[in-house]
C-alpha cells in the first residue's frame, strides 16, 4: 500500500472537490475533516509516484488549491508526514500519535502531554517503550497507537463516495423538428415526474434546475444542447406548480429564441434543494395544499410581472410606516403582528405632497379633497440611527375618502417649515 | 398647574434614561410645584433627587415606588408620610425576598396583607388602566386609588381616555394625569431606546414596536399638560391634591443606633465618656496630658452636640468583639484624627502626637456623619460580620450597597451592540480599533459618532446593585423600615438599595469593616514569632528596619512594597516613622499630579530651601519641608490664613475632591487665595500654593490615614526584618494580598539566605508552617488541590513509599501528575519522570473496569522503563514545579535560563554597580506591567532575576515600537540606559526583545501583575 496524503489547511470546504478531482489518479479515495489520502500503489501501472505526485501539483496549482503532501504506506505516517514534514517516523513528534490513533478522523492525543514531560519526545523515543507497559498507563489508546505505528493494526479505509447528481433524461424516439410546444410538454412532464419522486424520497423540494434540450447530433452547427437555468421563486414539492411555471418560462423562451436542429430529448438536472420538513403529506388539511398554490401563484406572477412587481411580505420591526414591512423569500416567515393604531390598507410609495388651501386638501397633481374632519395627532419618532424621522400623522375624513396624512419638517435643518403629504388611503 | 407623579430614573435599570438630579433639575425649570420617582421596585434613586432637591425650594420631591404585581399590570404607590414611607419599604424589602435579583413580585395575599396595615392610609396608590380595578378597590381605601390616564401621542389616547371615563363612571375612581416619563428631556429618546435594545439583547434595528413610538415621555410644563388634558382638567387637578397630600420628606429618616446594651444607669453619652476615660488611662499609662484632656473634652462635646455617640459605641463594640476574639484591626481613615477614637482603641494612631485635625474627622458646619472605617484580618472579617447579624438580628443589620455604574469603556460596548456593531469583549486597545472598523462598514448613519455620544450619556448610569466591600448599616429599629432590603447575589448576604453616599446624602450612619489581608499575615506571623503586635518596637525607632527599607528591600511588606514605592524609599531614604508617613502618603496621584515630589525630595536633600514666608504657614508646612502633603494641611492653611473657619476647610477640602465635576471649588479658591494674599502671601506664592492644592483633586492621603497604614508598614518591615522566615510564612498563607504573587515572596526570601523546602507528603500541613528555621511550603500552594482533598491526604498519612501514597489516597489524575512532575515525591527517592510513570499506571489501577483481582490492593510498582526517561534538566525542573505550584524551590527560572540560552552577563544587581547613564543590557521576568494616568503615558515595568530586581522605565514611543513583544512575553532582554538617584536604579529602555521565539518557547509562562489604565 502506499497512500499519498493531500492535507488542505485552509479552506475545508474545498476538499470535497478536491477528493473528486483526485478520483482521476486512483479509485481508492478516503476523506477526512481536513485531508484527502489517495492510495496510489494499485496505480502504478498507469503512473509513477513521481508523476502522480506531478500531476497532483499541478491540479493544485490550476485549482489554485495549497496542501501539503505525505507519502507513506499507511494513512497514518502519509498525514503525519504532511503535517510535521520530515521522511522518518521515528523522527516524527510524539504529538503525531494521534495521527496514527485516528488518521481519518484524528483527535489530539491526550497522553501527548505526559509524554512531553516524560522526555519521550519524538516517536522513535515512543517505540522505544516497552509495548506491555503502556495499556496500564494509556489504555487501550495507548496500545492502539503503539500497534498503529509498528503497521500492526490497520485502520478501515472509509472510502469516498462523491455526491450524487438528479437528472432525468428523457428522448424521443427519432430526434424530432419542433414546431409545437406540446409534445416537449409531455417529455418535461415524464422527467419532472421522477425528479419528484426521488426528491420525495430524500426529502427535499425543488429550489433550483436546469432544463437541457438536447439537439440532433448529426447537425453541423457546433451547438448540440440548449440549457436554460429556471430558480423556484419558492421551493416547490408539487409537480403541478412546476409544470405550469416552466411551461410558460419555456414557452416564452422558445417563442423568442427556436431550437437550431431537431430535438433528441430533453433531460433535466437539480440544481439547488430545500429541506422538505413535512415530507408526510396530510391528507386531512388543506393547508399545504393552499401554500402550494400560493407558492405557484406567486411564482406566475412573477414570471410575468416580474419579481419586483410580484413578491411576499412579511411585517418588520421597523416604526416608519413605509419600511414596516419587507419583501420575503420565505413564506413561512410571517413576522409579528403588532398592535397598531388602525393604518390604511393602501400606502403611496412616495408620500404625495399636499397643500391645504381652505377646508380642501390639493395635490401637486391638482386632485383635491375637500376635509370635513380629522383625528390626531399619531406621533411617529424615531430610527435616528438611520436618517431619523419625525412625523405627526392625521386620519383625514373627506367628503369622498378617508385619508391618512401626516406633517413634518421640510427641511433637514433644526426649525425647517413643516409640510403636508398624504401617505395611505383607508378602504 | 400639574405635579408629575410618575418618574422612573436610571435606577429603574435600563429603562430611566435620566439620573435623578437631571429630573430633580428639569422639574425645577419647568415650574412644576412636586415631582414623584417611582422606580421599578425600589426606592434606589430618592437620596440623590433628595440631595438635589435640597437646593430648590420651591419643587416637593414625592417618594414612590413601582411594584410588580403578579398577573397585573406594575402599580405605583406614594407615600404619603413617614409611616406609610416604612410601610413601603418593608414592601418592597418583600417583593425581593427569596426571589431572583432583578425579579422582584408581590403575590396579591402579599399586597393586601400590607395594605391592612394602618399605616397603609398614608399610601396613594395609582393603577394603570388595565388593572382589576374591582380586586383593586378591596384592598385599598377608596381615596388612596386613582387611575392613571397618559396623552402620549402613539395613536391610542383616545382608545385610551375612552376606557378611563368608562371605568371612572364604572367603579368611581378617580382619573389622575401623568405622563409616564422616562427621561427629563426629549432628545433623550435616543438614549433610552439604546437602553431598551440592550434590555432586549437586540440590535435597535430590530426592536421596531418595543420602542416607545416617540419621544414624548419627557418631563412636561404645566401648561403643556394642560394642553393635552384640556378634555379633563380634574385629572390635572387630582395631581396636585397627590401632591398635596404626600407631606413625606426623606429628612425624616433618622437612624437610632442599637443602644439596648448600653448599662442601665448610663445613657450613650455618659457611657461612651466612661469607657473613653478609661481608655485614655490605658493609652496614656504616665498620666492623660492636659493637651490630649482637652481634645478629648472637645470632641465630647460636638459627638453630644450632634448626637454620635451610639455610633462610637458600636464602633467599640465591633472592635472589642474582634480583640475578644484576636482578631487583629484597626481603624483607618479620618477617625484617626479622633482622639476618642485612640482612646476607645478603634484607631492605633496617637492624634495628639502628629498634631491631628479633628475637623477633618467630624465637623459642626458639616453637619454630616462621621466615616470610621475599620480593617480587619481579612479571613476572619467574615466572624465580626456574623456577629453583628447575630447581636442586632437580620432585621436590623444589613449592608450597603455599591452602584455599579457604567464606565466609558462598557458604555461604549453596550452602545454599540445596540447599535449592531458587535464588539464583543475586546482589550481596552482592540476595542476602539475594532470599533472603529465597525462602525464605518455599519448602515447606522453616523453610527461612530453616534456610539460615542451616547456612551458618554451613559457614562455614570447605575448597572446593577453589588455588596459595598464592608459597609454595613445598623439600626435600633428594623432597617427594612428605613430603605427596602435586597438579598445579594452572596449567599447569605442582604443589601439595602442604597449606596455609601447615598447614606452620606441623608445624613445616616454607615459602619465600614474593611477586609486587610496584612492583618492576617501579620497576625500569622506574630504567632510563629510569639509576639503581640503593640510590643513590637513600639518606639518604632529600629535602624536595621530603617536600614533595609532605605535598601528598597521591601518585597512583601504593607504598603511600600509595589514598584513606585519602592524606586520613592530608594530616594526618600526614610529615616524615621514620620517619614514613613510621608512615604505611604507621597506615592499617590494627589501629591504626584500637584507637583509636590520633586520639590519634597529637593528639600529633603538639602538642594533646595525649605522656604516658608509666613510664619504661620512654617508651623503647618515644617514636618513636610514646606511642601503641603497632606489634607489636614489644606485645611489648616485655609484656617490660619485663608481666614476660614474648621467646617469651611472641610467644606474646601470636599469641594477639591470633586474639583473637576462640580463648580464648587471656583468661589471657595478664589476666597483661599484672597485670604492667604491678605495673610501676606504674594499672589505668586498664593497661585503656587493652590496649585498644589489642586493636585489633591486626584486622590490623596490624609495625614491620619497616612500615620495608621504607615504603622502597618513598619510592623510588616520590623517583622520581616527580623524575622524574614516567618514573615514568607505567614504572607504565604494569607495569599491572596499585597502586590507580589508566591513566587517573588519565595525567590526574595531565598535571597535573604532563608530555606524554602518543597511541599512533602509526610511533613508539609495545608499552610505552610515552619521547620528548624526553614519555611516548609504547604498543601494549599498546589495549584487546584481543596482543601478536603488535602484534609484525606493528611489524615492518611504517614506514608511509607510512594506505592503506599498511591494505594491510601484518591487523588484526581492531574493533580498527581502535576505533583509528581513537580518532585512533590523526592523524598521517596524518586526522580519525578519516574514517580510520574508510577504515578500513571497507579491511576489506571485505581479504576474499578481496571482492578486486578489477584492483587487485592497491596500494589507495588513492578519493574518497568521508567529508569531509561532522562532525568529532567535544571529549568524544566523549574518548570514543572511551576506547574504545580505557581513557585520553584529549586531556584529562579532565569538561573536556569542562563544555563540554557546566551544571555547577557549583566544581572540586576550587577547592573546596579554600574555608572549612572551607562547603557545597559539585562534579562529577566517581567514581574508587573503598569501604565498610571498620572505618568504622561510613561509604562513602567518590573524585571525580575535570581539576583533581586530593576525598574524599566519605557517611554510612549519606545512602548509604541516594543509593546507587542512587552506584553505577549514574559522573560526578556532589555536594552537602555541606567539611570541613578541614591538608592533608586531605573532602566530607561530603548529596545526589547523576547527571549526565544513563539517556535522554541518553553511552556512557562508566569503572568505578570498589570495595572493598565
Amino acid at each position: 500500500m502506499r497512500v499519498l496524503c493531500l492535507l488542505l489547511g485552509e479552506k475545508p470546504e474545498r476538499l470535497q472537490s478536491l477528493a473528486e478531482s483526485c478520483l482521476a489518479f486512483s479509485p481508492q479515495i478516503a476523506l477526512s475533516r481536513e485531508a484527502v489520502f489517495l492510495e496510489i500503489g494499485a496505480s502504478r501501472s498507469l503512473f509513477t509516484e513521481k508523476e502522480c505526485i506531478q500531476r497532483l501539483k499541478e491540479l493544485l496549482k490550476s485549482a489554485d488549491w495549497k496542501a501539503k503532501m505525505g507519502l507513506a504506506d499507511n494513512p497514518a505516517s502519509a498525514l503525519a508526514f504532511a503535517r510535521y514534514g520530515g521522511a522518518s517516523v521515528e523522527q516524527l513528534p510524539v504529538e503525531a500519535l494521534s495521527e496514527y490513533l485516528q488518521p481519518f478522523a484524528p483527535e489530539p492525543f491526550a497522553g501527548a502531554e505526559v509524554f512531553r514531560k516524560l522526555g519521550v519526545a519524538t516517536l522513535g523515543d515512543f517505540k522505544k517503550i516497552p509495548r506491555v507497559e503502556l495499556p496500564s498507563r494509556f489504555g487501550k489508546p495507548g496500545l492502539l497507537a503503539y500497534e498503529r505505528l509498528l503497521n500492526a493494526n490497520q485502520v478501515a479505509w472509509p472510502r469516498f463516495r462523491p455526491e450524487e447528481k438528479i437528472q432525468e433524461r428523457v428522448d424521443f424516439d427519432c430526434a424530432a423538428q419542433i414546431e409545437t410546444f406540446e409534445p416537449v410538454f409531455f417529455l418535461l412532464k415524464t422527467a419532472f415526474q421522477r425528479i419528484f419522486l426521488r426528491l420525495y424520497a430524500r426529502r427535499q423540494l425543488l429550489a433550483a434546475f436546469t432544463v437541457t434540450f438536447h439537439l440532433n447530433r448529426l447537425a453541423s452547427h457546433g451547438t448540440r444542447a440548449r440549457i436554460t437555468e429556471i430558480r423556484l421563486p419558492l421551493p416547490q414539492g408539487e409537480l403541478k406548480s412546476v409544470l405550469s411555471l416552466s411551461d410558460e418560462r419555456l414557452r416564452k423562451e422558445l417563442e423568442l429564441r427556436p431550437l437550431e436542429d431537431a430535438l433528441e430529448g430533453v433531460s433535466i438536472t437539480v440544481a439547488d434543494t430545500a429541506p422538505n420538513a413535512n415530507a408526510q403529506r396530510d391528507f386531512f388539511s388543506k393547508v399545504e395544499e393552499e401554500r402550494e398554490a400560493w407558492s405557484s401563484l406567486v411564482g406566475r406572477l412573477q414570471e410575468r410581472l416580474g419579481p419586483q412587481a410580484a413578491f411576499l411580505a412579511a411585517p418588520a420591526p421597523r416604526l416608519l410606516p413605509e419600511a414596516s414591512w419587507k419583501k420575503t423569500l420565505d413564506e413561512k416567515e410571517r413576522g409579528t403582528f403588532v398592535e397598531t393604531p388602525l393604518r390604511p390598507l393602501r400606502l403611496l410609495a412616495p408620500p404625495l405632497r399636499l397643500q391645504r388651501s381652505g377646508d380642501w386638501l390639493v395635490s401637486a397633481d391638482y386632485r383635491r379633497w375637500r376635509f370635513t374632519s380629522f383625528r390626531g395627532p399619531e406621533k411617529l419618532q424615531g430610527e435616528w440611527w438611520l436618517e431619523g424621522f419625525e412625523r405627526e400623522y392625521f386620519h383625514v375624513e373627506t367628503t369622498t375618502d378617508a385619508l391618512w396624512v401626516f406633517t413634518a419638517p421640510v427641511g433637514k435643518q433644526e426649525g425647517s417649515p413643516r409640510g403636508l403629504w398624504l401617505h395611505g388611503v383607508y378602504d | 398647574m400639574y405635579a408629575e407623579l410618575e418618574c422612573k430614573t436610571n435606577f429603574s435599570f435600563l429603562r430611566g434614561a435620566s439620573h435623578p438630579e437631571e429630573l430633580i433639575e428639569r422639574a425645577v425649570e419647568l415650574g412644576l410645584p412636586a415631582v414623584a420617582l417611582n422606580d421599578y421596585d425600589g426606592v434606589y434613586g430618592i437620596p440623590k433627587a433628595y440631595w438635589r432637591s435640597k437646593r430648590h425650594k420651591s419643587l416637593k420631591l414625592i417618594v414612590g415606588a413601582s411594584v410588580s404585581l403578579e398577573n397585573h399590570p406594575r402599580l405605583t404607590l406614594l407615600a404619603q408620610n413617614r409611616a406609610a414611607y416604612g410601610l413601603l419599604c418593608r414592601l418592597l424589602t418583600a417583593s425581593h425576598a427569596g426571589k431572583e435579583k432583578g425579579k422582584a413580585l408581590l403575590s396579591w395575599q402579599e399586597l393586601a396583607t400590607f395594605l391592612a396595615e394602618p399605616p397603609a392610609q398614608g399610601l396613594f396608590l395609582l393603577a394603570p388602566l388595565d388593572s382589576d380595578c374591582h380586586r383593586l378597590q378591596k384592598i385599598i381605601p377608596k381615596k388612596n386609588l386613582f387611575l392613571t390616564l397618559h396623552r402620549l401621542l402613539d395613536g391610542h389616547d383616545a382608545e385610551r381616555s375612552e376606557k378611563a371615563l368608562w371605568l371612572r363612571s364604572r367603579f368611581q375612581i378617580p382619573l389622575v394625569a401623568t405622563n409616564d416619563v422616562h427621561y427629563h428631556r426629549r432628545e433623550r429618546q435616543r438614549l433610552q431606546d439604546a437602553l431598551t435594545a440592550i434590555r432586549e439583547g437586540a440590535p435597535l434595528q430590530k426592536l421596531g414596536h418595543k420602542l416607545f413610538p416617540n419621544g414624548e415621555r419627557h418631563l412636561k410644563s404645566p401648561e403643556q399638560m394642560q394642553a393635552l388634558f384640556k378634555d379633563l382638567p380634574e385629572a390635572l387637578a387630582a395631581s396636585l391634591e397627590i401632591a398635596e397630600q404626600c407631606r413625606f420628606c426623606p429628612s425624616e429618616l433618622r437612624y437610632r443606633y442599637p443602644s439596648e446594651w448600653i448599662p442601665e444607669s448610663h445613657n450613650a453619652q455618659s457611657y461612651l465618656e466612661k469607657l473613653t476615660w478609661e481608655g485614655a488611662i490605658r493609652r496614656y499609662p504616665h498620666g492623660v496630658p492636659e493637651k490630649v484632656q482637652e481634645q478629648i473634652h472637645g470632641e465630647f462635646a460636638l459627638i453630644a452636640k450632634l448626637q454620635y455617640a451610639d455610633y462610637f459605641l458600636t464602633i467599640h463594640d465591633v472592635v472589642d468583639f474582634a480583640r475578644q476574639k484576636n482578631i487583629l484591626c484597626q481603624g483607618r481613615g479620618a477617625a484617626a484624627n479622633s482622639t476618642v477614637c485612640y482612646c476607645l482603641g478603634i484607631t492605633a494612631v496617637d492624634p495628639a502626637k502628629f498634631d491631628l485635625l479633628f475637623e477633618r474627622f467630624l465637623s459642626e458646619e458639616r453637619r454630616e456623619p462621621p466615616d470610621i472605617d475599620v480593617d480587619f484580618e481579612h479571613e476572619r472579617r467574615e466572624e465580626v460580620l456574623q456577629y453583628i447579624y447575630e447581636k442586632y438580628g437580620r432585621h436590623r443589620a444589613a449592608m450597603v450597597s455599591a452602584v455599579i455604574t457604567y464606565r466609558s469603556r462598557s458604555a461604549l460596548r453596550e452602545i454599540a451592540k445596540a447599535l449592531g456593531l458587535e464588539v464583543g469583549t475586546l482589550s481596552a486597545k482592540k476595542l476602539k480599533k475594532v470599533f472603529s472598523e465597525k462602525a464605518a462598514a455599519s448602515e447606522s448613519k453616523n453610527a461612530f459618532q453616534l456610539t460615542e455620544e451616547l456612551s458618554e450619556e451613559m457614562s455614570g448610569f447605575p448597572r446593577h446593585l453589588s455588596i459595598h466591600s464592608g459597609g454595613f448599616t445598623l439600626s435600633a429599629d428594623p432597617i427594612t423600615e428605613i430603605v427596602p432590603v435586597e438579598t445579594a447575589r452572596m449567599e447569605g448576604r442582604t443589601i439595602i438599595q442604597w449606596d455609601k453616599y447615598d447614606l452620606d446624602y441623608l445624613g445616616l450612619l454607615k459602619v465600614d469593616l474593611l477586609a486587610l489581608g496584612m492583618l492576617t499575615a501579620l497576625h500569622r506571623t506574630l504567632k510563629l514569632v510569639g509576639k503581640e503586635l503593640h510590643s513590637l518596637n513600639p518606639e518604632m525607632n529600629d535602624a536595621p528596619t530603617y536600614a533595609m527599607i532605605q535598601q528598597a528591600d521591601t518585597v512583601g511588606t504593607f504598603q511600600i512594597e509595589s514598584r513606585a514605592q519602592m524606586s520613592m524609599l530608594g530616594r526618600l531614604l526614610p529615616a524615621n516613622f514620620y517619614d514613613l508617613v510621608i512615604e505611604v502618603a507621597i506615592v499617590r496621584p494627589g501629591p504626584i499630579v500637584g507637583g509636590m515630589v520633586h520639590p519634597y525630595l529637593k528639600r529633603r536633600r538639602g538642594l533646595e530651601k525649605a522656604d516658608s514666608p509666613h510664619p504661620k504657614l512654617e508651623a503647618i508646612l515644617r514636618r513636610t519641608l514646606g511642601v503641603p502633603l497632606f489634607q489636614e494641611q489644606v485645611m489648616k492653611i485655609a484656617i490660619d490664613l485663608g481666614g476660614f473657619s474648621p467646617g469651611e476647610s472641610d467644606q474646601l477640602r470636599r469641594a477639591i475632591g470633586a474639583w473637576r465635576s462640580s463648580g464648587e471649588i471656583k468661589p471657595m479658591a478664589e476666597r483661599l487665595k484672597k485670604g492667604l494674599i491678605q495673610s501676606g502671601l504674594t499672589e505668586d506664592y498664593a497661585d503656587r500654593i493652590l496649585g498644589q492644592i489642586a493636585g489633591f483633586a486626584e486622590y490623596g492621603f490624609p495625614e491620619s490615614h497616612a500615620a495608621s497604614f504607615a504603622m502597618l508598614a513598619y510592623a510588616s518591615c520590623y517583622l520581616k526584618r527580623h524575622h524574614h522566615a516567618e514573615f514568607t510564612c505567614g504572607l504565604l498563607n494569607s495569599l491572596p494580598m499585597g502586590f507580589y504573587q508566591a513566587h517573588t515572596l519565595v525567590d526574595d526570601a531565598k535571597l535573604h539566605g532563608i530555606s524554602v523546602l518543597p511541599v512533602d507528603p509526610n511533613i508539609s500541613e495545608w499552610e505552610c508552617v515552619m521547620e528548624k528555621g526553614a519555611v516548609r511550603l504547604g498543601w494549599k500552594l498546589v495549584n487546584g488541590l481543596h482543601r478536603k482533598e488535602a484534609d484525606a491526604l493528611l489524615a492518611a498519612r504517614p506514608f511509607s513509599s510512594f506505592a503506599d501514597f498511591l494505594r491510601r489516597t484518591s487523588l484526581r489524575r492531574d493533580l498527581l501528575l502535576r505533583l509528581a512532575g513537580g518532585g512533590t515525591f523526592s523524598c521517596f527517592g524518586l526522580e519525578p519522570r519516574t514517580a510520574l510513570w508510577h504515578a500513571l499506571e497507579s491511576q489506571r489501577r485505581q479504576q474499578p473496569h481496571q482492578g486486578d483481582l489477584f492483587l487485592d490492593g497491596r500494589y507495588e510498582f513492578p519493574p518497568s522503563s521508567a529508569s531509561s526517561f532522562s532525568p529532567l534538566s535544571e529549568f524544566s525542573r523549574i518548570q514543572e514545579q511551576y506547574g504545580a505550584f505557581s513557585l520553584s524551590t529549586h531556584g529562579h527560572p532565569m538561573m536556569a535560563l542562563r544555563k540554557m540560552l546566551r544571555l547577557p552577563k549583566l544581572h540586576t544587581q550587577s547592573a546596579k554597580q554600574l555608572k549612572n547613564g551607562s547603557h545597559l543590557s539585562v534579562s529577566g521576568l517581567i514581574l508587573v506591567r503598569q501604565k498610571p494616568p498620572t505618568a504622561k503615558k510613561m509604562t513602567f515595568s518590573t524585571l525580575e532575576d535570581e539576583f533581586g530586581f530593576l525598574d524599566l522605565a519605557i517611554s510612549p514611543q519606545v512602548y509604541e515600537r516594543v509593546k507587542d513583544t512587552f506584553l505577549e512575553n514574559c522573560f526578556l532582554e532589555v536594552r537602555g540606559k541606567l539611570q541613578k538617584e541614591t538608592n533608586s536604579f531605573s532602566v530607561w529602555v530603548s529596545d526589547l526583545r523576547p527571549l526565544w521565539t513563539p517556535q522554541n518557547a518553553p511552556e512557562l509562562f508566569i503572568e505578570p501583575t498589570q495595572y493598565f489604565h
